[in-house]
């Protein structure tokens, strides 16, 4: 396989999980971003000559990370012995397990309650889905200038005020993955509301639903949420007509997607096996 | 006797009770009408035992406690 389009691949695939691992380490974002972006700049100079690692992931967590240190230390370049090093600490580490936990990790906090509830939804289409700020800005009909501004803030908050990349524990995981959910919900209902459709956000919101529901397979309301916005994007090439509202009972029901109403129905079962209610289990029910 | 340099006030926290639920807000208590009434010092691993340690400061039922990190760091 061609090396720039396995890197191009696994920029698309896994950029929200390289960036939760290596965000993870530092609690530094920005930095991490901008490691992991050097990460991809050497991949594209070294796999072509080298070969695509076995792990391409392993050595582009390991490849960011160096470059982290690097940073912090001032360094303008890495050292050339770093690239020698990295295949067998990438064979060794983070197993796709580790990878998982730390993007649910980082969903908690890109929602924490101590950054502004207005800038959750933006920080996880930037920081796991690896949108540019120009282009949530254009969904958010703000200036993209404001809004990168307001991202830099958030990050730089959550460094300086040490928010710790965890998955909060028992007792407060209801009250802080509410926040959650509602931000990717949030993306969601940005896109209902109307915004350009070129530029919608409807599978983004539904990718980051069932990424949390998955996650948090004993989540009522995560497993709620996922199942909602798969049932409400089922009939979206019903839910117009020549640029007007259809009410649901006027609906042509051969244009809904059975695909992911089946998908829906599958976690809103799994959610009721749980036993515990909520707005958007119920939301599902009104639908 | 004592000092410290705190984190730049964009990146304080504001913890406050009602009815007897913790309230977390970003930004640090805004109005004029407030003031510092006192501090306490504590050594935590990040912002959220920092809050943990907030909510039970007495101030926080009826008043607003601040949380910012110090920019010393250890």
């Amino acid at each position: 396989v061609d090396p720039a389009t396995t890197a191009a691949g696994v920029a698309r695939a896994s950029y929200g999980k390289l960036l939760a691992i290596v965000a993870a380490k530092t609690g530094d974002i920005s930095r991490a971003e901008d490691a992991l972006g050097e990460a991809f700049r050497l991949a594209l100079e070294t796999w072509p000559k080298t070969g695509v690692p076995a792990n391409p992931e392993g050595w582009l967590v390991t490849a960011a990370k160096n470059r982290a240190i690097d940073i912090v230390r001032g360094l303008k370049r890495a050292p050339l012995v770093f690239v020698e090093e990295l295949p067998d600490v990438a064979e060794e580490q983070d197993t796709p397990m580790e990878i998982t936990d730390r993007r649910l990790a980082l969903l908690f906090v890109c929602a924490h309650p101590a950054i502004d509830e207005n800038i959750h939804t933006p920080l996880m289409l930037q920081t796991v889905l690896g949108f540019e700020a120009i282009d949530i800005a254009r969904c958010f009909i703000v200036s993209p200038t404001a809004l990168a501004q307001r991202l830099v803030r958030a990050k730089r908050k959550i460094k300086d005020a040490r928010i710790p990349f965890v998955v909060p524990d028992r007792g407060e995981m209801e009250e802080r993955l509410s926040t959650v959910l509602e931000a990717i919900y949030g993306a969601y209902a940005l896109h209902w509301m109307g915004a350009d459709t070129a530029n919608n956000l409807t599978s983004e919101a539904v990718f980051l639903a069932d990424l949390i529901a998955t996650l948090l397979p004993n989540e009522p309301e995560a497993l709620g949420l996922s199942a909602l916005l798969m049932f409400i994007v089922s009939r979206e090439n019903a839910r117009l007509d020549n640029g007007e509202y259809v009410p649901l009972d006027e609906q042509d029901m051969a244009l809904w997607d059975q695909t992911m109403i089946s998908r829906g129905k599958v976690k809103l079962e799994a959610a009721a096996k749980l036993k515990k209610i909520g707005r958007f289990q119920l939301g599902c029910v009104v639908i | 006797v004592d000092t410290d340099w705190l984190q730049p006030v964009d990146t304080a926290t504001t913890v406050t009770i009602e009815d007897g639920k913790r309230r977390v807000q970003d930004g640090p208590f805004a109005a004029t009408r407030e003031t510092l009434g006192g501090y306490f010092v504590v050594n935590v691993p990040n912002l959220d035992v920092a809050l943990s340690w907030a909510e039970k400061c007495p101030a926080a039922q009826y008043g607003k406690v601040e949380v910012r990190a110090s920019a010393m760091g250890g």
